[in-house]
């Protein structure tokens, strides 16, 4: 089964919880990912999830916080209209994301994170997926007080680039804060090589910025059913066509043989 | 049902014993190769990389005639990949005791298939009528 991107849902909110729409189409088994990042709270913070999200990794400062969890749609989840982030710090200015993969299985899940600050490109060391086929998305999460209008783009890998899809790209500049999410099938099972996005805001370089690379494959089955095979040997065939009769060794007629009448 | 073809020099093979059905170990061969017909070795092959995947071997269940009737009954086997392995589209069988790793013969799939970390290739051998049977 291929592993493909559903949708996304995102929001801003300031000092309290995070609460981001459920993502359109969402399936039971569905593989749900959220990130979450914050501005100017002072501290470094974290998120508690709802029930049943796994951390999958979280940075950050004083200045910067930045989280991403991952788990499996429940019916519970399908049914519900939206999920609660809630920030352990207060919040700050923050904004979460939340998207679906569809086909994908957990324990295949690879990442990689890396930032920079006051640069417009980040990079990371790359993955080496699970497997052939897989869906990579990268993640690319900006805080920044200054700038406006920023906007993200060049996702790339350097060996066996797929084609990117953005799937979301929005700064908001009274938060402070963007998200940006881009998704690739790439059929290749070897190492990405490093990964690269790229942020223009209307001037200069942007404040802090992470970028996550995740790599989510399937796990195939393949199956034959192997008829029998049948070797025949063949009759043997002994040809009467030469047989001689010794006359001379012809046994006397009886008397209970049959007599032929002449023609 | 997939048809498992022998290769032309089985049968010469077979009637000169370089084969030994009850009791050689019988091994499976992965290649994305058509077969030629002129193939009986497994060195004929160019074989995919096995680092990744599990045990090749199959297991002989039995091997007896009933009533004349030879038949040789192989349990199915369930290849595991542990990275890529791949791509292959023919599965031969072959017996890794012989002198000089004869071949039986082989599978189309159909198609190319590369396996991923996890994933399996299953043969799903007859368990009532056997594998092959000589009459």
């Amino acid at each position: 089964m291929a592993v493909t991107f559903g949708n996304r849902e995102a929001t801003t909110a300031g000092n309290i919880n995070v609460v981001v729409s459920r993502p359109s189409g969402l399936e039971v088994g569905d593989i749900i990912f959220a990130h979450l990042s914050s501005y100017g709270v002072g501290s470094a913070q974290t998120w508690s999830p709802p029930s049943g999200f796994i951390s999958l990794q979280n940075g950050g400062t004083s200045t910067m916080s930045e989280q991403t969890f991952y788990k499996v749609a429940t019916q519970a989840d399908v049914d519900g209209i939206s999920f609660t982030f809630i920030p352990s710090s207060g919040g700050g200015n923050q904004r979460g994301t939340v998207f679906n993969v569809k086909g994908g299985l957990t324990s295949t899940i690879q990442y990689v994170v890396n930032n920079v600050t006051a640069n417009n490109t980040v990079t990371t060391t790359g993955l080496t997926p699970f497997s052939t086929n897989t869906l990579l998305v990268m993640i690319g999460s900006i805080v920044d007080a200054t700038k406006s209008s920023i906007t993200q783009a060049g996702y790339a890998i350097a060996t066996s680039n797929p084609t990117w899809t953005e799937q979301y790209d929005n700064f908001t500049n009274s938060f402070q804060n963007g998200h940006a999410i881009a998704s690739a099938t790439r059929p290749e099972g070897t190492a990405t090589g490093v990964s690269t996005v790229i942020a223009t805001p209307n001037t200069g370089n942007v404040e802090i910025y992470y970028q996550i690379l995740i790599s989510i494959s399937d796990v195939s089955s393949y199956s034959i059913d192997v008829d029998t095979t049948e070797l025949v040997t063949a009759n043997v065939d002994i040809p009467i066509t030469n047989i001689r009769i010794d006359v001379n060794n012809l046994a006397k007629p009886s008397s209970s043989m049959i007599n032929l009448t002449r023609p | 049902m997939a048809t498992f073809t022998k290769i032309n020099a089985f049968t010469e093979l077979l009637a000169e014993k370089a084969y030994n059905l009850g009791t050689d170990s019988l091994v499976i061969a992965l290649t994305n190769t058509a077969h030629t017909a002129s193939w009986s070795r497994l060195s004929d092959l160019t074989q995919v990389s096995y680092a990744n995947l599990s045990s090749r071997a199959i297991t002989t269940t039995t091997s007896a005639q009933t009533d004349g009737t030879y038949k040789l009954v192989l349990a199915d086997v369930v290849l595991t990949a542990t990275g890529t392995v791949g791509p292959f589209r023919y599965i031969y069988i072959y017996d890794d005791t012989a002198a000089n790793d004869e071949l039986i013969g082989y599978i189309d799939y159909g198609s190319v298939v590369t396996l991923g970390n996890g994933s399996t290739f299953t043969l799903n051998f007859d368990q009532i009528n056997g594998f092959l049977t000589l009459t």
